[in-house]
């Protein structure tokens, strides 16, 4: 039993780091393993890594930028849903549960639709993303509802709703040969475009975000509990919910903003993780982060390789995702119920 | 140790109760009788601090509930719901261990003294068995023994229980009074609510039947629960009777015979 544990407890790290490696490599332009060493380890140690020019372009500027922001998207949109999940109660919520992925893809097409630069496009989806959840949220709190958690949900399905319309008039509005291609490639999510500067970028945030997530990971667990019942154990849960439900959505919202409407990752992967270790969001966090993390460099890895144009991400991962939702579904994995 | 004072207690714009008084003492059982919608949940949660009073008071201590963090409330009033579902797979341990909530810091894990109090719940209720086992998968029984022994493991010195006989079988019934019987042995308040009046004769020391939301009468079983009170309370015919075994009273309900029942 226990040398299964420990084996369970490593898998998502040895997954991870196989398919960091493996993506490290793999690309419209290969490199050897050995090379991708030499340029890692000139960059520690200052010495002349001694390949070309071209070869250590594609490396930092190209394959290292978009790895690590797949493993950070990944993450983030996993560590949200794990959080979601909990918080709602359900194991089928996904971080867009609040409004999250339809603000940001209002705020994005209107970037868009506007033809404003790259930044001020990112800077809208991140903005509107945050903004749909404190709509929704503060119609949840202004609602005098029986269930605080119900109401919330049912406020994220309608302004979810309302954002998804808007979404629909601007693409019918948008010019069809530039910008609705553009908006269309936003909504199914890509890393194609990633540079350095937009994962520095969204550093901040993801840091701000993780951080209570991490701090109140026990207590996390009793947000999982009766609302009534969290509150007669001494839990605030009003306070707990609104800092936990800004944590996951500034994550959220900082990957989206960089990466698109990236769907799937952030219900399935928390299911895997809690299959692994466990409810307990202790152990549940990273292993969602792990798995999330690796799963989207995964997916990534395929979408960049599997044919000869990119694969948008949001088909993968839904071509991907759904099937083994039903995998899952028809097995009743540990963790489901 | 727990006190209503002219509470009035509901919902706004749906109160359900007026002016109630009740009082439970230290190391006392009262036992809240009264058919379904009499206003019982609704006043448990009052007393618990998680629904505001309309009007009057509730006294922890002598202080007042709505002055108090319900991490206060917590550390005094241990609150028992009735067995439900888990929506995820914790382990009954790890159900007992979230009782600790009112002591462990906001951004601490539990510590080992948390782990030792979780344990020695589990231990009283004896199903220190079930503690790897997810929630998940044990009986209702044992899931109401959970929640006590999460209770317990809050260290409060009053347990307010809903129900907590409901839907158990014969034997998780008599083990639950057995429970709420030791506690009040060993110094704690219980204030419960059941179905069947036959448990307040067998550990409770007061009795409150309940109708429309207040209180109609008070006092021990011995001298509250009759024929005439429980005919008031639920409208059927009640046979008090003494059993032999140890001399304490039980109600057999009177069947109408044919034709007297209501209807064609």
């Amino acid at each position: 039993m226990s040398s299964l544990r420990v084996t369970k407890a490593w898998t998502p790290s040895a997954i991870l780091v196989a398919l960091v490696l493996l993506s490290f490599t793999l690309g419209k332009y290969a490199i050897a393993p050995a090379d991708i060493a030499r340029a890692f380890w000139s960059a520690l140690t200052g010495a002349p890594s001694g390949l070309p020019r071209a070869v250590e372009t594609v490396i930092w500027e190209i394959r290292v930028p978009r790895v690590l922001a797949a493993l950070i998207i990944g993450a983030a949109l996993s560590a949200a849903g794990a959080t979601y999940q909990g918080l709602f109660r359900n194991p089928l919520v996904s971080p867009d549960i609040l409004g999250v992925t339809a603000g940001a893809s209002l705020g994005a097409v209107l970037g868009i639709y506007f033809a404003l630069p790259v930044l001020a496009i990112q800077v809208l989806a991140f903005a509107g993303g945050l903004a749909a959840v404190t709509l929704v949220y503060a119609i949840g709190a202004t609602v005098r509802a029986h269930d605080p958690v119900l109401a919330l949900v049912l406020a994220g399905i309608a302004i979810g709703a309302l954002l998804g319309a808007f979404v629909s008039l601007i693409k019918t509005l948008a010019d069809p040969y530039n910008q609705l291609p553009a908006i269309t490639y936003w909504l199914l999510g890509s890393l194609s475009a990633i540079t350095r500067g937009d994962v520095i970028s969204v550093l901040p945030a993801m840091a701000l975000g993780l951080a209570p997530l991490f701090l109140l990971r026990w207590r996390m667990n009793l947000m999982s509990l009766d609302d009534e019942e969290a509150r007669a154990l001494g839990v605030n849960t009003k306070a707990l919910r609104a800092v936990l439900i800004a944590a996951a959505t500034l994550m959220s919202a900082a990957a989206v903003s960089i990466s698109g409407v990236i769907g799937w990752i952030g219900l399935l992967t928390p299911h895997v993780a809690r299959a692994l270790v466990g409810p307990d969001f202790g152990r549940l966090l990273p292993a969602s982060i792990l798995l999330g993390g690796g799963g989207l460099v995964g997916v990534d890895l395929i979408a960049r390789n599997a044919a000869s144009i990119e694969i948008p991400l949001g088909v993968l991962t839904a071509g991907l995702g759904a099937p083994f939702f039903l995998y899952l579904l028809a097995h009743a994995a540990r963790g489901w119920r | 140790m727990l006190e209503a004072r002219a509470l009035d207690y509901g919902y706004r714009g749906r109160p359900i109760g007026r002016d109630l008084n009740l009082s439970i003492a230290n190391a006392e059982a009262v036992c809240v009788l009264g058919p379904n919608g009499a206003g019982k949940t609704s006043l448990f949660k009052t007393l618990l601090g998680l629904l505001p009073p309309l009007g009057g008071e509730v006294l922890l201590d002598g202080r007042d509930v709505s002055a108090l963090s319900q991490r206060e409330i917590a550390r005094k009033l241990a609150y028992v719901p009735q067995a439900h579902a888990s929506f995820f797979p914790f382990t009954a341990a790890d159900i007992v261990l979230m009782g600790r909530a009112a002591r462990v810091g906001l951004t601490d894990a539990p510590r080992e003294v948390d782990r030792a109090a979780a344990h020695a719940a589990l231990t009283k209720l004896r199903i220190a068995h079930l503690a790897s086992v997810p929630y998940t998968r044990i009986s209702g029984g044992e899931r109401q023994l959970v929640l006590i022994a999460r209770a317990l493991a809050q260290d409060p010195r009053c347990l307010i229980m809903d129900e907590p006989t409901a839907n158990l079988d014969l034997a998780n019934q008599t083990r639950v009074l057995e429970v709420i019987a030791d506690l009040t042995a060993e110094g704690l308040s219980v204030l419960f609510s059941t179905h069947d009046p036959d448990h307040a004769f067998a550990c409770a020391a007061c009795v409150a039947l309940m109708r429309e939301g207040a209180i109609v009468a008070v006092g021990a079983p011995d001298d509250v629960i009759n024929a005439a009170a429980l005919r008031s309370l639920y409208d059927i015919d009640v046979d008090v009777l003494q059993i032999s075994v140890d001399g304490r009273k039980m109600c057999a309900p009177v069947l109408r015979k044919r034709g007297r029942r209501d209807g064609p």
